[in-house]
């Protein structure tokens, strides 16, 4: 087997645990680039004190949970995932994050952040959906109406300006059972997850929460 | 669109005043000027690349909705998914008065000959050959006349294993051939001139992948060299963008085995160029036993290593080692002696002022990986590889670093000296090799 973002074969260590676990699709270089984050904050999770603008959202706040740091090595994988098409990094992030969901929030509907139709066309997928790939139901609960400027690059006002009318309920889609929570592939400022919760509360969902694949974190002290 | 090219629908819509790709893609699709290369599933129509292991799947395509295949290899370049397209002029414009250009210069006979032995086999539409000039024997000149001929037909591409030697080859060519465009390509080229036309492509081999199926005649520079010969999506790729009909040359100053194998039975049509220009023999290396790391540990520079770098006090040494680790070992033990040293590896930011400070005799010993065992030309220069017998120095590696020496008409005999700890079967190759074409 060899590794997904580097192509080296992969050897896992020669004992026991090896053999009953799943083969590892990362090499042990490519894995340590992945900087798995501590919680602190208890609504977006970022490490340290419970941030301001958390603060400020009140009752609306969506707790959300990351995988990854949005390191240097994660950027680099989310480049080719996302920009150059490869979609089969997903995998790096899928079955983590569908384990992080369920220890976080239980048992919930994963709900991938739609693209536009124009630009999932033109990527060919939608890397939340593909982010979630490993989620027990996932249903396309919210559809995007605007063709929005890229999020990378536009600035925190821009975004949720921009956002504010971004999503709709899917046609059909109707609340069930359980709770739901978003997936989404990098979490910012949080306003894309906020426009995204507003929606589908408004249509009677349970929003439990959110999960991403990578965050950003601010520069500490 | 652009000529000469095979690009993707993503690559031309900046180009084409298309609001959106899949605009982009329509627009190509009905345009009739343009030829369509339908992607596949299980080859890469870029790159070639079969191996299925390196290919991904997307389940729910976005765009025909069902389960489509990209190539992993060329990912870097942008996925190519099964249901996308290449597109390529069909007729690709061409200029034949840029075949009119002629280069005035002088072969010698010997040179000569084997030029003429190209233009002759490039006539006879022979698919591939060999140009077999051992190092320093002027190939980038011999290739002239076969070049001229095959302008006339159509452009020309050059593929060279390294960006350096692109940077080197492209003025060269551009001199020589004053009414001819001549283009470089690599990874590292501004987007607006990455698609300029030309009549002469000098490209590093990745570059051939973006290459449209028009040149009459291909040149494969350095065949033997890394990256060519260890992926064979290269060689596939070189066949591709030759023209029906086209010719290919493959050149080298250490050919492999097989290949001279081939050479000698008949079956692969080659120049062989055994002499330099300046007709002197090759320096033939000399081996020698030396325990430098042990001395160099010691604090010590090893007998045999010294007494090298005092005889050649007043002339440029370079020394090759075997692995990174070992540059900053030798620079320390070298500098106890009264020299200026530098090291020099692929990763080095600073590698090209370092070589150009050497070039410019500011610096008396270059320490260096065997990133520099080809392609460069310094005057007087003296050669010693360090650890002989690592597996790294193979014979044709060993073939190239000796012909560092003696490479001008003013000084061409020089010193090559292979240190190791017990001689290896390369370097008993490499020394036989080189008697072979000195006699």
């Amino acid at each position: 087997m060899s590794c997904l973002v580097c192509g080296n074969r992969v050897v896992p260590p020669a004992d026991w645990v090896t053999v009953f676990q799943k083969r590892p699709r990362l090499c042990a270089s490519c894995t340590s680039g992945l900087e798995r984050l501590p919680v602190g904050c208890d609504v977006c999770g970022h490490p340290g004190e419970r941030c301001p603008d958390c603060a400020a959202r009140g009752e609306e706040a969506v707790r959300q949970r990351s995988l990854y740091a949005y390191s240097d090595a994660v950027q680099e994988v989310m480049a080719r995932f996302k920009y150059r098409g490869d979609a089969v990094l997903a995998e790096v992030f899928a079955a983590n994050l569908a384990l992080l969901s369920r220890r976080t929030f239980g048992a919930a509907v994963a709900v991938p952040v739609p693209l536009h139709p124009d630009r999932e066309w033109e990527r060919g997928f939608n890397q939340a959906a593909l982010v979630a790939a490993a989620f027990p139901d996932v249903q396309k609960l919210l559809v995007r109406t605007t063709f929005s400027e890229k999020q990378s690059k536009s600035s925190r006002e821009g975004r949720e300006e921009n956002l504010a009318l971004a999503f709709a309920k899917a046609p059909g889609a109707e609340p069930g059972r359980r709770p739901v929570v978003l997936v989404d592939d990098i979490y910012t400022s949080g306003a894309t997850i906020q426009a995204a919760a507003a929606v589908l509360r408004e249509a009677g969902f349970r929003v439990a929460g959110a999960v991403t694949a990578a965050r950003a974190v601010r520069k500490m002290g | 669109m652009f000529p000469h090219r095979q690009i993707t629908a993503e690559e031309a819509a900046p180009h084409l005043e298309a609001a959106t790709i899949r605009h982009a893609e329509q627009l190509l699709n009905e345009n009739d000027a343009i030829t369509r290369i339908p992607a596949q599933k299980t080859i890469c129509i870029r790159c070639g690349n079969t191996d299925a292991a390196l290919f991904g799947t997307v389940k729910n395509c976005a765009r025909c909705h069902k389960e489509c295949t990209y190539c992993r290899a060329c990912v870097d370049m942008g996925a190519i998914r099964s249901c996308a397209s290449l597109y390529t002029l069909t007729d690709a414009p061409h200029r034949p008065e840029a075949g009119s250009t002629t280069w005035d210069g002088t072969l010698t006979p010997m040179q000569q000959n084997a030029a003429d032995t190209l233009v002759r086999g490039y006539e006879k539409r022979l698919p591939e050959q060999l140009l077999w000039a051992v190092c320093g024997a002027g190939k980038t000149e011999m290739l002239f006349p076969v070049i001229t001929r095959a302008l006339q037909d159509g452009p020309v591409a050059l593929a060279a294993p390294r960006r350096d030697v692109v940077q080197e080859l492209a003025p060269r060519l551009a001199s020589a051939f004053p009414n001819a465009r001549v283009h470089a390509l690599h990874g590292d080229i501004p987007a607006e001139t990455r698609y300029t036309t030309a009549d002469i492509y000098v490209a590093t081999t990745h570059q051939l992948f973006r290459l449209a199926p028009v040149f009459p005649l291909v040149i494969i520079d350095e065949v033997d060299a890394f990256p060519y010969t260890l992926d064979a999506r290269l060689k596939k790729a070189a066949a591709r963008i030759t023209a029906p009909g086209g010719s290919r040359i493959d050149v080298t100053a250490t050919p492999s085995r097989n290949q001279r194998r081939l050479q000698k039975s008949g079956k692969l049509p080659a120049a062989v160029v055994p002499r330099r220009f300046h007709g002197a023999d090759l320096p033939v290396p000399r081996l020698s036993w030396c325990r430098w790391q042990k001395e160099a540990a010691a604090g010590r520079v090893s007998g045999p290593l010294r007494i090298f770098l005092e005889r050649h006090a007043d002339r440029p040494v370079m020394l090759f080692v075997a692995h990174v680790d070992d540059l900053e070992t030798v620079a320390c033990a070298v500098n106890i002696l009264p020299r200026t040293v530098t090291t020099v590896h692929a990763g080095e930011p600073e590698r090209s002022s370092r070589i150009h400070a050497f070039r410019n005799g500011d610096v008396d010993v270059l320490v260096t990986t065997t990133i520099l065992e080809r392609g460069v030309t310094i005057p007087r220069v003296q050669v010693a590889v360090l650890s002989a017998e690592a597996e790294i120095f193979t014979e044709t590696a060993l073939i190239q670093i000796a012909g560092r020496a003696g490479r001008s008409a003013s000084e061409p005999s020089g010193d090559v000296a292979f240190f190791h700890e017990g001689a290896t079967v390369a370097m008993w190759r490499a020394v036989r090799t080189i008697r072979e074409l000195n006699r």
